[in-house]
């Protein structure tokens, strides 16, 4: 099957942007669209993703990501309800653990968090099945909550970790992916073998690549993609990269400059870096690198930020290149 | 009469979200000039509502009741934020402290005396710094109805009180110690059927609705309307339902012929209501909008 193509987006982007990607994906020819929570930042994440199904009129739009752990759970499932409804059934629930930082700017730390998403996922499924509910545990309680409505909503997990990519194969609809491109595969592997592990009817797990695209156009995108790069590597855990295949020398020496100094940090990031960790390239290279992703066996792939310094003309060229081939 | 009192209705999304927003729809079209949405944890979730209906909309102005109790008043900002940069600035916030017993099922339960005034005070404070900041006008009101909340209901652009009676109004302006000047807004918000043709299903909704409402009051509420003494610890049962006295049930009750109407909302303007929000079940069905509604283009046809 031919891969779709999405368009990614985030929520704390400035809401022209927004607008503008809203009504203009769909006639560019993208097939979905996804728009991440950036937490604690400015742009509502339900009203966002609102404005993108009400702007939209065929393709999924779904919320990848936002944490289950930072609002009343009931909130989450009345909003995604809600969004199903709006879009008439368009929507589709991306679930992360989220940045230990963000997280901790809101004061949550999530010190089991496969145990905790487990919960999230199956009192959500039971919420919207109109289940009454009865559940005490650290970040979830309720006492003979009922909602009055009904829904079948996908929930995709964004998962990096062995662990949480097992949990997505054996409970989710969707795995959202990221990280180095040589993990991608072993990462597909993991959700596989929580696929296997289903006691449900067998299921269709839709898998998707999300990693940073950038079109890269002058020197000012490469810079651009390098600090992109130099962030990744500071956020992601070493584990990831020891399966990914990456200088691990070459790895830790940019992680440790990148701590202090990001500029510093994506001076040291090399071509090959650069490669591992983003999608880059004028349109048509960033269109093939993307069809490569797709050929590990994901059913989705994201064209997401930051996308170059000219996003607009980054978002319709590569929009274009896609649908030529 | 009408022309200094606005009129909204409050819009429950019982039968699905896109009725609700045609119901709001509709309400434009009739000619109301406000459409609430009211937060409730086992219900759609009101923000993706006002939206719906503002993007179907133009000239509406669309109020969201939500309770910092349940959303993070960063939260609350924010989605305000985000409606009024995308679809102008027609809308407004009540904070409410919500229903309790609703509340403690999502494990929102707050033990200590003051906690809930002060929860809402400081979303206020947050909510009103961050909105001026990014250089939106959006009215914040406070939804209330005992006591306690009623003290601090002067820190608003406005009030909204649930309640129906011109008793119910004198004694919460005596209460709060308000009074309603520059710029600060009175309104009333109450379960109504303002009707021409009865129907004893909507009406049985209505009562009910409003028996809930008045068995939820402080106590020195229910001393003020003389609740009898069996029914001031009854819980909310069919039999107190349909025991409690129709004298009593009034107080939270908009039940009006239409041709009653002007002299309803005469009796309001003159205690300084400038804001009349009509409650379910008025919003029951199409036809007992428009009944509503034509009974307020009466109103101000006849001046």
């Amino acid at each position: 099957m031919k891969p779709f193509l999405s368009l990614g987006l985030t929520s704390a982007m400035p809401s022209e942007w927004l607008d503008w990607s809203f009504r203009r994906c769909e006639a560019l020819g993208f097939q979905g669209l996804w728009i991440g929570e950036d937490i604690g930042r400015p742009g509502e994440i339900f009203t966002l993703t609102g404005l993108a199904v009400l702007s939209t009129a065929g393709i999924p739009v779904g919320i990848g990501l936002t944490s289950p752990f930072i609002r009343n759970l009931s909130t989450l499932a009345r909003a995604a309800y809600s969004l199903h409804e709006a879009s008439k059934g368009r929507f589709r629930l991306g679930l992360g653990v989220g940045g230990k930082k963000d997280l901790e700017s809101l004061g949550v730390k999530v010190d089991k968090p496969l145990k905790a998403m487990r919960e999230a996922l199956t009192l959500l499924r039971s919420l919207w099945k109109g289940e009454s509910l009865t559940f005490q545990s650290e970040f979830f309680q309720f006492k003979n909550y009922k909602a009055k409505f009904k829904a079948e909503i996908p929930v995709f997990l964004g998962a990096r970790g062995e662990k949480m990519l097992r949990l997505a194969g054996e409970e989710a609809d969707g795995a959202l992916v990221s990280g180095p491109r040589g993990y991608l595969e072993k990462a597909l592997a993991f959700s596989r073998e929580g696929l296997n592990c289903t006691l449900t009817q067998p299921k269709k797990l839709v898998k998707v690549a999300w990693l940073p695209t950038i079109l890269t156009t002058s020197e000012e995108d490469l810079t651009l993609a390098r600090k992109v790069a130099a962030t990744i590597l500071l956020d992601t855990p070493s584990k990831v990269f020891a399966y990914s295949k990456m200088d691990l020398g070459k790895v830790e020496e940019v992680k440790r400059v990148a701590a202090s100094s990001l500029r510093e940090a994506a001076s040291l990031v090399d071509r090959e870096t650069l490669e591992a960790l983003t999608v880059y390239g004028d349109s048509e290279e960033v269109c093939s690198k993307l069809r490569e992703l797709a050929a590990l066996g994901f059913d989705e792939v994201v064209f997401g930020p930051p996308y170059g310094k000219n996003w607009e003309k980054a978002v319709e060229e590569v929009a274009k290149a896609w649908l030529r081939k | 009469m009408a022309e200094k009192m606005s009129f909204g209705l409050a819009v429950a999304a019982e039968k699905g979200f896109w009725e609700a927003v045609e119901k709001a729809v509709e309400a434009e079209r009739l000619g109301l000039g406000y459409v609430w949405f009211f937060d409730r944890p086992c219900l759609v979730y009101p923000p993706l509502l006002a939206e719906a209906a503002a993007s179907q909309t133009s000239k509406l102005k669309l109020g969201l009741g939500l309770s910092p109790l349940l959303h993070s008043p960063a939260d609350i900002a924010s989605t305000m934020e985000t409606l009024l940069k995308f679809y102008g600035e027609r809308f407004e916030l009540c904070l409410i402290p919500g229903d309790k017993v609703q509340l403690s099922r999502v494990g929102v339960s707050l033990d200590k005396p003051g906690e809930a005034l002060n929860l809402i005070l400081k979303a206020r404070e947050k909510i009103k710094e961050r909105l001026k900041a990014e250089g939106f006008s959006c009215r914040v009101w406070l939804g209330a109805q005992g006591p306690e909340m009623l003290k601090i209901a002067g820190r608003f652009d406005g009030l909204l009180l649930n309640a129906a009676s011109r008793k119910l109004v004198e004694w919460a302006l005596k209460e709060s110690n308000l009074r309603v000047e520059g710029g600060f807004q009175l309104g009333i918000i109450a379960s109504s059927y303002v009707y021409e043709n009865f129907r004893e299903e909507v009406y049985r909704i209505l009562r009910r609705a409003a028996a809930v409402a008045a068995l939820g009051a402080s106590k020195r509420l229910k001393k003020l309307l003389g609740f009898p003494e069996w029914l001031k610890q009854a819980s909310l049962t069919e039999e107190t339902v349909e025991k409690l006295p129709w004298e009593i049930v009034e107080n939270f009750a908009i039940f009006l012929e239409a041709e009653k109407l002007g002299d309803y909302v005469a009796s309001l303007k003159r205690l300084g209501v400038s804001h009349l929000v009509f409650s379910h079940p008025q919003d029951f069905s199409k036809e007992t909008i428009g009944e509503l509604a034509s009974a307020l283009k009466r109103l101000s046809s006849h001046g």
